[in-house]
């Protein structure tokens, strides 16, 4: 049983200018061999979390459970949770199975044994045939999963990872991400795992926690973070090329909604109507965000919600390229193909999916489509004790 | 005044580290030149012994046709950039830009107070600055700081600007605009750039050309397209694309006219005119690397077309509106990029498919492309 549920938890840093909020109110509650993964800016908490988890920092206020087990008073050594390190911390004088064995031989295991569970980790993370190298004849890839397995040798309930692979190079990137979720099938291991990068968190993560400013934004399955954003910072720090934005003016009967911009008028699709919480649209000003992908630029005029604008740049990046439009005094970015050819200010249209558009109000930045009730239910942690 | 730099046979040693392995390029006058390479490859090594920081150890430098070897950095006319923006935290936004100009040795000359007010003025209105010229650095956002290095650069009008990294660490809104607005500064002045970057997007889109560069030595120059489409062997195929381009080792085979790649987990036909290319350029040898990128890579839910591979899914990675499968055929992994809707949840075997015209080829030991 390794479930990890964190309780109203709070990290306040005392500093000479008065005391600094590194962590507001989170709650999470992560299941037995979720692998979940704690996205945002720097200095957004995401590691202050970890580090408490792990008992490197003390607990302001709130609850950390692991298990059964509350861990605010349990020292590091005995909370039974490994963690492995952006920088890999390996011991460069030692072989790779010394490092793996290291934990091991600090508890005193027997010599018999060290070798077998060594041998075990080393089998899962293929690493066998570099068991006797020294660490600092390694690759980036080769290091990452001799910490990995230093982590695991001591079989412990909770797995956390903070930035393993953020600066290994693009290449290695794409391998050790499938490698590390593959490594997660086969261990059902609860992994809490630290990025700043999107893409780590999106295609590696069973559920996402974004945070931001020390608050939990939302926490949510890829699928919904992605298309259902609970407001405007996730909706602009998930996607590349970042979602577009536009103000504009809800109006019109329930049945017959539109959005209405200096640039642009659209009748709000029926999909997207039946979802529309009445509550969130507390005034008529709205935020449209359309991610790139979703939009195409034409020639011609077609569609009252057509936008008109002058090319600023474009960008040709192998298979694909992005057309950066200016829109008034606002860049408008939108996904072309790679063979696309504009000349630049050239006046062009842009088009977009209407279904795919998500709503937010102006003023407290949520997506009107998602109701209070999720909001409080999210930020007040339902389903605890 | 812009120029063009030749190089010469550059050597760099740290210690026993060759560090640049006689590297010679030529870089024409007001061209945006991008350095990629993976972390240690040399970038800034390359950037220092331009710009006279360190000093090369063989080889020959030329600015417009005059070495410039022995020439001391103050007197090159090079302006640097670096990704930590390097400003002075305690002065304003207009005395970090007007400090190039103040020190003595500023192409031999003296400003004058009010000179130098309005050249500040004039490149911080360029950069549409001037509203932040009172700030300290502290005020400003990444993008501004950013726009201050420039600036800081650009009074000094110099012949050549060398930019290291300078947006790596910004986050990824930031760094589509500085993008453009680099690419944009460059082409209005016209002045001759080295651009460094490990980013294989961030070279496509912004250089002229792009000299791929990989422990020291220079792999491949060429357009974005050329180096894109035409890379020069394995190493650079895998760099330069986002997912890296999947190459599987396979025997060449002939029969009945038809030519094939034969592995032991799959047999597929070569198209007629690549296969009869390869035969005449393996002769004797008949391994070669068959490489594929994962956006030509197509899944098919039920055998259907010729040519087709059985393949078990391990890994459905979803961003956003594509996702990335890896895919295995027998023990070799394949990557796959598609569009979300052609993907269906919960599949286990598919059939895939390569795009016969993405096709290429590679030398099984010296990893070389074979043009086809």
């Amino acid at each position: 049983m390794s479930t990890v549920k964190l309780e109203n938890v709070w990290k306040i840093y005392k500093t000479r200018k008065g005391d600094v909020i590194g962590v507001k109110n989170l709650n999470l509650d992560i299941k037995d061999g979720e692998f979940v993964a704690l996205l945002g800016p720097s200095g957004c908490g995401k590691s202050s979390t970890l580090r408490m988890l792990a008992g490197l920092e003390e607990i302001t206020k709130g609850k950390i459970w692991v298990g059964e087990k509350i861990m605010n008073e349990i020292i590091p050594q005995d909370r039974n949770i490994a963690m492995v390190f952006e920088n890999y911390a390996l011991y460069t004088h030692k072989t790779v199975f010394e490092n793996i064995a290291f934990p091991l031989v600090l508890r005193g295991i027997l010599s018999d044994e060290i070798k077998k569970q060594v041998y075990w980790v080393a089998e899962i993370l293929k690493i066998v045939d570099i068991l006797n190298e020294n660490t600092n004849k390694l690759s980036g890839g080769q290091k990452q999963r001799v910490s990995i397995g230093r982590a695991l040798v001591r079989s412990p309930k909770v797995l956390l990872m903070d930035e393993p692979i953020s600066h290994l190079e693009a290449k290695l990137r794409t391998h050790m991400r499938a490698e590390l979720t593959r490594l997660q099938r086969k261990l059902n291991r609860t992994i809490i795992y630290v990025t700043h990068d999107q893409h780590e968190a999106m295609t590696m993560a069973d559920r996402i926690a974004v945070m931001n400013f020390g608050e939990l934004q939302q926490y949510d399955t890829q699928e919904n973070i992605y298309n259902r954003p609970f407001n405007e910072f996730v909706a602009g720090f998930i996607g590349e090329p970042p979602i577009n934005m536009f103000n504009c003016n809800l109006e019109g009967e329930f049945n017959d909604l539109h959005l209405i911009s200096n640039n642009f008028q659209l009748k709000v699709p029926n999909k997207i109507k039946i979802e529309i919480k009445k509550e969130q649209v507390l005034s008529k000003e709205m935020k449209l965000g359309i991610r790139p992908q979703d939009m195409i630029i034409v020639k011609q005029k077609r569609n009252c919600r057509n936008i008109s604008g002058e090319i600023y740049h474009w960008e040709v990046r192998g298979d694909d390229g992005v057309a950066m439009v200016k829109v008034d005094k606002n860049i408008v970015m939108v996904k072309t193909p790679a063979d696309f050819k504009f000349s630049k200010k050239e006046e062009v249209q842009i088009d977009f999916d209407p279904e795919k558009i998500i709503i937010f109000n102006k003023h407290t930045t949520k997506n009107i489509c998602v109701s209070e009730k999720e909001f409080v239910s999210f930020a007040e942690g339902e389903g605890y004790y | 005044m812009s120029v063009d730099i030749r190089i010469e046979n550059l050597y760099k040693f740290y210690g026993i580290i060759e560090a640049l392995s006689n590297i010679n390029l030529k870089i024409n006058d007001g061209e945006f030149f991008v350095l990629l390479g993976p972390s240690g490859a040399g970038k800034t090594s390359f950037i220092k012994v331009i710009a006279g920081v360190e000093e090369e150890d063989m080889g020959n430098i030329y600015f417009k046709n005059n070495l410039i070897n022995k020439i001391p950095a103050y007197q090159r006319d090079v302006a640097v950039t670096f990704e930590s923006y390097a400003l002075y935290a305690h002065l304003s936004v207009f005395d970090n830009m007007a400090f190039p100009l103040k020190g003595p040795l500023c192409k031999n000359k003296r400003y004058l107070p009010e000179q130098i007010d309005k050249i500040v003025h004039k490149w911080a209105k360029f950069l549409q600055i001037e509203q932040l010229l009172k700030r300290l650095p502290q005020e400003l956002s990444g993008g501004q700081k950013q726009r201050v290095a420039m600036g800081r650069m650009l009074v000094r009008e110099p012949n050549v600007f060398l930019m290291d990294e300078p947006i790596a660490h910004l986050d990824a809104k930031l760094k589509h605009i500085m993008r453009a607005e680099l690419k944009n500064i460059q082409r209005e002045l016209n002045i001759t750039t080295i651009y460094t970057t490990p980013d294989q997007l961030e070279a496509l889109s912004m250089g002229d050309r792009i000299a791929v560069i990989n422990g020291g030595k220079i792999l491949q120059v060429g357009k974005p397209n050329d180096i894109f489409n035409n890379p020069v062997n394995e190493w650079v195929a895998k760099f330069i694309s986002d997912i890296p381009m999947n190459t599987i080792s396979c025997n060449f085979e002939v029969e009945n006219g038809k030519c094939f790649a034969v592995n032991p987990h799959f047999k597929i036909t070569l198209p007629k005119e690549q296969g009869r290319k390869l035969l005449n350029l393996l002769k004797d040898n008949n391994r070669f690397d068959l490489g594929v990128r994962p956006n030509k890579v197509f899944i098919n839910t039920s055998e259907k077309k010729e040519n087709s591979i059985p393949a078990d899914v391990s890994i459905v990675e979803d961003i956003g509106r594509t996702k990335i499968i890896s895919l295995f055929v027998g023990d070799i992994e394949i990557f796959s990029k598609i569009l979300s809707t052609e993907f269906p949840k919960n599949i286990k075997k598919v059939w895939i498919k390569f795009d016969e015209e993405s096709l290429y080829y590679f030398n099984e030991k010296t990893k070389a492309r074979y043009a086809i």
